[in-house]
């Protein structure tokens, strides 16, 4: 069940408009005119945008830069016992990972269940187990393809399932909304453009890129896998030069520090989202920040309480002589030393590691 | 009325941003469009009172 969602909030209302996939914050004078006259008293959101599940840590693959790390899985009971509490409060969508998460035999009732409640489920896949039916569900389903071609996508991921990725995409694409994630490192970053041009001719909705992270078991290769400063500094004129593709390139806001801050970037992009849009919860039913950061906030039964104490996570006020810190926020809080990101290229920390 | 913020298409895991690539050099145009057709759907969805119908 799709429907439209209209959620005031201190400054206005949200409108979620699920079919036509837009997500609108409007003024309060927009929201009389919808019939809304009450606002909350907050100075934050009334409730997530978006929740990113994780439904398990199992896999099928074993690519060397995944950050998870083995846990306890939920019930599934106990999964739409959150997603009752998610609906409860408004939440819009809920970005299903893992591990794999078709790895896990009720992956599709726990997605389906979001479905009836009234939430939008997206999930994120390696593509190589997906089955291809009963997936109207999903708002999107987007496929991890790190290469344009076998030897590219071996290389970063260290599993040789590109074949496998890309059917998936291409039998998805026909029928569902299909997105491709691409984790950004050393060895694709110059082969993007080919990534889009793959992408443009699969039809695909949108290629995310991600900033690749130190977490899980990815710390072990992250040195030799991790972009160097000469394509960081070039970060911000290689994804100009993507969007003349007819494919939306989304950016993972991990990578705001590296975005020139002119009109066009700084219009509806910021960075880290934790606590003003979003949140996590892992298959063990722990509540974090997002999926990368593992700084446990709570379980999920406390879920309400925990986003209306995210206060250190909304009112950050980091590198004060940087004229783009509003907008960028210190960067990814993974990255995070002494309070700002210490992969950015002004970044002036002692502690900053040599990229 | 005020539109600030307009987000397009759906969030999938490891994503954590957005960032709506080459939507966003239109947007102030994707903007007005976006808030007539939430007006609209608003309007569908039965939100509006007749008196608000007439003037929307």
């Amino acid at each position: 069940m799709r429907r439209m969602k209209i959620r005031p909030e201190f400054f206005g209302g949200i409108i979620f408009d699920p079919i036509h996939r837009i997500t609108a914050y409007v003024d309060k004078d927009f929201m009389r005119r919808l019939g809304y006259e009450e606002f909350p008293g907050l100075d934050h959101l009334t409730a997530p945008e978006v929740v990113h599940v994780e439904v398990t840590t199992k896999c099928n693959l074993e690519c060397r830069h995944c950050y998870t790390t083995p846990r306890e899985e939920l019930s599934l009971k106990q999964f739409e016992e959150l997603i009752d509490l998610l609906a409860e409060i408004e939440v819009f969508q809920i970005a299903f990972g893992g591990g794999e998460p078709f790895c896990r035999e009720d992956f599709l009732e726990i997605a389906r269940y979001a479905y009836d409640c009234g939430i939008v489920p997206n999930v994120t896949t390696n593509g190589v187990a997906i089955r291809t039916d009963r997936l109207d569900i999903f708002g999107q389903i987007n496929v991890s393809l790190d290469g344009a071609d076998r030897e590219t996508y071996l290389r970063v991921r260290g599993c040789d399932t590109f074949h496998e990725a890309l059917n998936a995409i291409k039998t998805l694409a026909g029928s569902y909304d299909v997105g491709i994630n691409v984790v950004v490192t050393r060895h694709n970053f110059d082969k993007l453009h080919e990534i889009m041009k793959l992408a443009e001719g699969l039809g695909v909705t949108e290629v995310m890129l991600i900033r690749l992270k130190p977490v899980g078991r990815c710390r072990n290769v992250y040195d030799d896998l991790k972009l160097t400063k000469e394509q960081l500094s070039r970060f911000d004129e290689t994804v100009r030069s993507l969007l003349s593709y007819e494919v939306p390139l989304k950016i993972d806001c991990a990578f705001m520090p590296f975005l020139t801050p002119d009109e066009n970037v700084l219009i509806g992009m910021q960075g880290c989202d934790c606590g003003i849009s979003s949140l996590a919860v892992k298959s063990d039913g722990t509540v974090t920040p997002c999926s990368f950061l593992n700084q446990k906030l709570g379980f999920w039964w406390e879920i309400k309480r925990i986003w209306h104490e995210m206060k250190e996570y909304r009112d950050v006020n980091p590198c004060p002589d940087c004229s783009k810190a509003p907008v960028c926020r210190g960067g990814c809080r993974v990255f995070w030393t002494n309070g700002m990101d210490s992969e950015c290229l002004k970044s002036i920390s002692p502690l900053s590691r040599e990229l | 009325m005020r539109v600030y913020r307009v987000k397009l298409g759906y969030q999938s895991d490891s994503s954590g941003g957005f960032g709506f690539g080459m939507m966003m050099l239109f947007y102030p145009i994707i903007a007005s469009i976006i808030a007539t057709g939430c007006i609209y759907a608003a309007y569908l969805k039965g939100v509006f009172d007749e008196e608000d119908e007439d003037k929307a």
